[in-house]
């Protein structure tokens, strides 16, 4: 038979038990995301990551929540820094010329820093006319889902053609960099020149996130960068954007960077 | 049962008019029925067209390149088939018209209740035992084109052998499979017209017969003959002569380009148009000449207002010429497809501009489709809405990396459902709405859509193919259950399944969809009106696919 001091201990321990328990589950059901600090869209360096622990609400269908918070988190791409490359690295790849590996490097720069600072879309229009591309930029608009501009170039680099930049305006009417691409022309050693260039552009290692027959894929930051070589399949299917002839366009070398937005 | 046979031989016999080089004509898709008196009339053995003949069930199957049916096709629809390897006991072929036959239709569509229907342009895999021969076969006009009126039957005639035409100004290779056409009420045709097979807008709205129907019509104008001569007979009996046209080379210098149009150019950076290009003349009606690569012929005439995308080669290099003394830059363009193959030429830089900048461009009034027009109020109004995708999912998608929510690396979540389908299938509006922002890329190959649905909602339907419905461009509406676009595979075959990517808004917020912000604190990168589509998906598939 327990004695009343046992029996108190017991109370008191399950008690205690039993708080610590329901306690725990509410931090449990709480799921924890790191956030890193807002960075100010207009100096896109890497402050110093402040983790912090917020509150993931999870939804049930419907409304996500029902006052609904909205908060910035910081752009996470690195800050851009010139990667001086020079047309000698390219050497091996013979059946490029001297002046299209020189295009290659020129546009995968404007691309990478283009990427880097993703809300200066005239900035990238600016670099695109200093290589004399002559830059055009076009603007989609509608009441609904706002402005996405489409920068494409109505001259092209030797080697190199469709450059193409989609930037949305977002609910404070910020510019955000999409999807952008441009092509390299079909040759024995494009695809291998596009691997080497996009690796030291964007600091990729040479093992990507994934690598299908013709497409390999890396991710950087919060985008993925990609390289497809098109066949016959790409360049006789549907395109709503882009001219392809299938009788020559085989073999071009497609070299896109996109948000990770699936 | 033999009077009314006399009788009906008699009429035929003693008709008064007659088939003459005045009523020979050919199919323009830009300005209809155009006079073909100077072309070549003779026979060819068969052609790319042909129905779909079941045998007695409803539909054929369609078939992407992975063998997976993604579409029903009605019996009795005209088809053609395109270039490109036959895989098994099938062809690829693209839908020219589907058959409108409306009864037939009403059945089908109630038997086949979650089926996707081919449209015009939809192409595919079909078995070729359920393609027969278009010779011999009726196809009446539905919608008044041009100046060919509703109501026209139009039928090849023939047996090993059919009529064709080809025309001076136009390839060699380019043959028009030659029509009989019967007005409406008539027995006898009234004229001849030549189809190209890539040129068939004619077609786009059709009705086609059943085995009784078309008996029916064929003992009222059966013509039994084999060659040139006997097919263009006067049913008379009195042979009909053509002139034989005096073909010569078409010279350099005798193809006059009309001279440039004075269009109002705006002197701005930012134009207000997205890629919308078209050919640009001085008036409606011109049009401009399309050269082959080398510039010395000129391959087809193409309309002010035809849209083209440009070519832009891996060179600044080139191309120009002078023509009656005047130098012109040529560019490479592609032609908007009304055609399945790709139409290519050069066209003189002078006569492309942006859309919003030719006077005279058409803007073309799109068809849409009849699928169910419903008016509702918004997401939980009853009537709301129509499953996106053709049939049941192949993986759920309330779980794992396909649910709303799910992990997608780092803090980043996935912002909508995905719907794992077929490539190349149709994905359909869940609701009446309007094409708010046409196909951009999106992800790894793919394109997407930006609806605004009635009620005020608003739908990304994503990781879509490049194709674009013949119904579907920018500010057009669409109805609920109206093909919107098609699923396409993200990558390649070994990265990710075909899927649509449905996105849900209220429409409580403006501005771009992708943002940088978080809600709620969670990384969904999307705007603030962002919803969780899934109780949705759960309530529209359910009545989709409820037994």
């Amino acid at each position: 038979m327990l004695s009343s001091k046992s029996k108190f201990i017991i109370i008191a321990v399950l008690a205690l038990g039993t708080a610590y328990y329901f306690s725990n589950q509410k931090k449990e059901n709480t799921e924890e995301i790191f956030s890193q600090e807002e960075q100010s869209a207009s100096s896109p360096k890497l402050a110093d990551l402040i983790k912090k622990r917020v509150k993931k609400e999870s939804g049930n269908g419907g409304q996500i929540h029902s006052s609904t918070t909205v908060g910035k988190i910081a752009a996470s791409n690195p800050p851009y820094e010139p990667v001086k490359i020079e047309t000698s690295e390219l050497a091996e790849f013979t059946s490029l010329l001297p002046e299209e590996k020189k295009s290659l490097i020129a546009l995968s720069a404007v691309m990478a820093e283009a990427v880097s600072n993703e809300t200066q879309m005239d900035k990238f229009v600016d670099k695109l006319a200093a290589l004399k591309m002559s830059p055009v930029v076009m603007k989609d608009e509608n009441p609904y889902t706002g402005v996405m501009n489409v920068v494409r170039t109505k001259s092209v680099l030797p080697g190199i053609r469709y450059v193409h930049a989609q930037y949305f305006t977002d609910e404070d009417g910020v510019k955000n960099l999409g999807h952008i691409s441009f092509e390299l022309k079909p040759g024995k050693h494009s695809e291998a020149a596009a691997h080497k260039i996009v690796q030291k552009q964007f600091n990729v290692n040479s093992k990507p996130t994934s690598q299908a027959k013709n497409m390999t894929v890396w991710n950087v930051g919060d985008r993925i960068v990609w390289i497809k070589v098109l066949d016959k399949e790409d360049v006789s299917k549907p395109d709503p954007i882009n001219a392809y002839d299938p009788t020559k366009d085989i073999g071009t070398v497609r070299i896109v960077s996109e948000p990770e937005i699936h | 049962m033999m009077k009314p046979l006399i009788a009906l031989s008699f009429a035929l016999l003693t008709s008064v008019s007659a088939i003459s080089a005045e009523n020979l004509y050919y199919w323009d898709n830009n300005s209809g029925l155009k006079k073909a008196d100077h072309c070549e009339l003779t026979t060819m053995k068969g052609s790319r067209f042909g129905l779909i003949n079941t045998g007695g069930i409803l539909s054929s199957n369609i078939k992407n390149n992975e063998g997976k049916h993604i579409m029903n096709v009605v019996a009795g629809s005209l088809v053609k088939k395109l270039e490109g390897s036959a895989v098994a006991d099938h062809n690829f072929y693209e839908v020219v018209g589907a058959n409108q036959d409306s009864i037939f239709l009403m059945t089908l569509k109630e038997a086949l209740k979650s089926a996707a229907f081919a449209e015009r342009l939809d192409q595919g895999y079909i078995k070729t035992t359920e393609v027969e021969s278009i010779t011999n076969k009726t196809i009446q006009i539905g919608v008044e084109r041009f100046n060919l009126k509703a109501g026209t039957l139009l039928k090849v005639h023939g047996k090993t052998e059919v009529l064709k035409l080809a025309c001076p100004e136009f390839e060699k290779s380019r043959d028009y499979l030659v029509f009989h056409s019967y007005a409406k009420g008539d027995t006898r045709a009234s004229s001849l017209v030549g189809v190209y097979w890539d040129e068939t807008g004619l077609f786009k709205n059709i009705k086609t017969f059943d085995g009784l129907q078309t008996q029916k019509i064929n003992k009222a104008i059966a013509v039994e003959a084999d060659d040139a001569a006997e097919l263009i007979k006067d049913l008379s009996g009195k042979p009909v002569v053509f002139k034989k046209p005096v073909v010569t080379k078409p010279n350099f210098n005798d193809v006059k380009d009309t001279p440039p149009v004075a269009v109002i150019k705006k002197d701005e950076v930012t134009l207000q148009d997205g890629l919308d290009n078209v050919v640009c003349m001085q008036s409606a009606n011109a049009g401009a000449n399309v050269r082959d690569a080398e510039l010395t012929k000129v391959i087809f005439k193409s309309p002010t207002g035809t849209r083209v995308k440009l070519f832009q080669e891996f060179s600044d290099s080139k191309k120009e010429t002078v023509i009656d003394g005047k130098p012109y830059t040529f560019i490479k363009v592609e032609f908007d497809s009304e055609s399945s193959d790709k139409k290519i030429g050069y066209i003189a830089s002078d006569y492309i501009v942006p859309r919003s900048q030719c006077l005279f461009a058409k803007i073309e009034e799109k068809e849409i489709d009849p699928a169910v027009d419903t008016q509702i109020s918004g997401l939980d109004d009853p009537k709301c809405c129509e499953f996106p995708v053709a049939n049941k999912v192949t993986s759920s998608f309330t779980v794992s990396q396909q649910a709303f929510g799910a992990g997608r690396g780092g803090d980043r979540v996935h912002a909508a459902t995905d719907l794992y389908r077929m490539l190349n299938e149709p994905v359909v509006a869940v609701a009446p709405g309007v094409i708010i922002r046409p196909l951009y890329f999106f992800y790894l190959g793919t394109f997407a859509i930006e609806v605004r649905h009635s009620g005020g909602f608003v739908v990304r339907y994503g990781e879509l193919t490049g194709a674009i419905p013949k119904s579907v461009k920018n500010n057009n509406k669409v109805k609920m259950g109206q093909i919107v676009g098609y699923i396409a595979r993200v990558g390649t075959k070994t990265l990710m399944e075909p899927m649509l990517h449905f996105e849900l808004y209220s429409g409580a917020a403006s501005g771009s969809l992708n943002s940088s912000k978080t809600i709620n604190g969670i990384n969904y990168q999307r705007r603030s009106d962002l919803l969780n589509p899934t109780k949705y998906m759960l309530k529209w598939q359910n009545a989709k696919f409820k037994k």
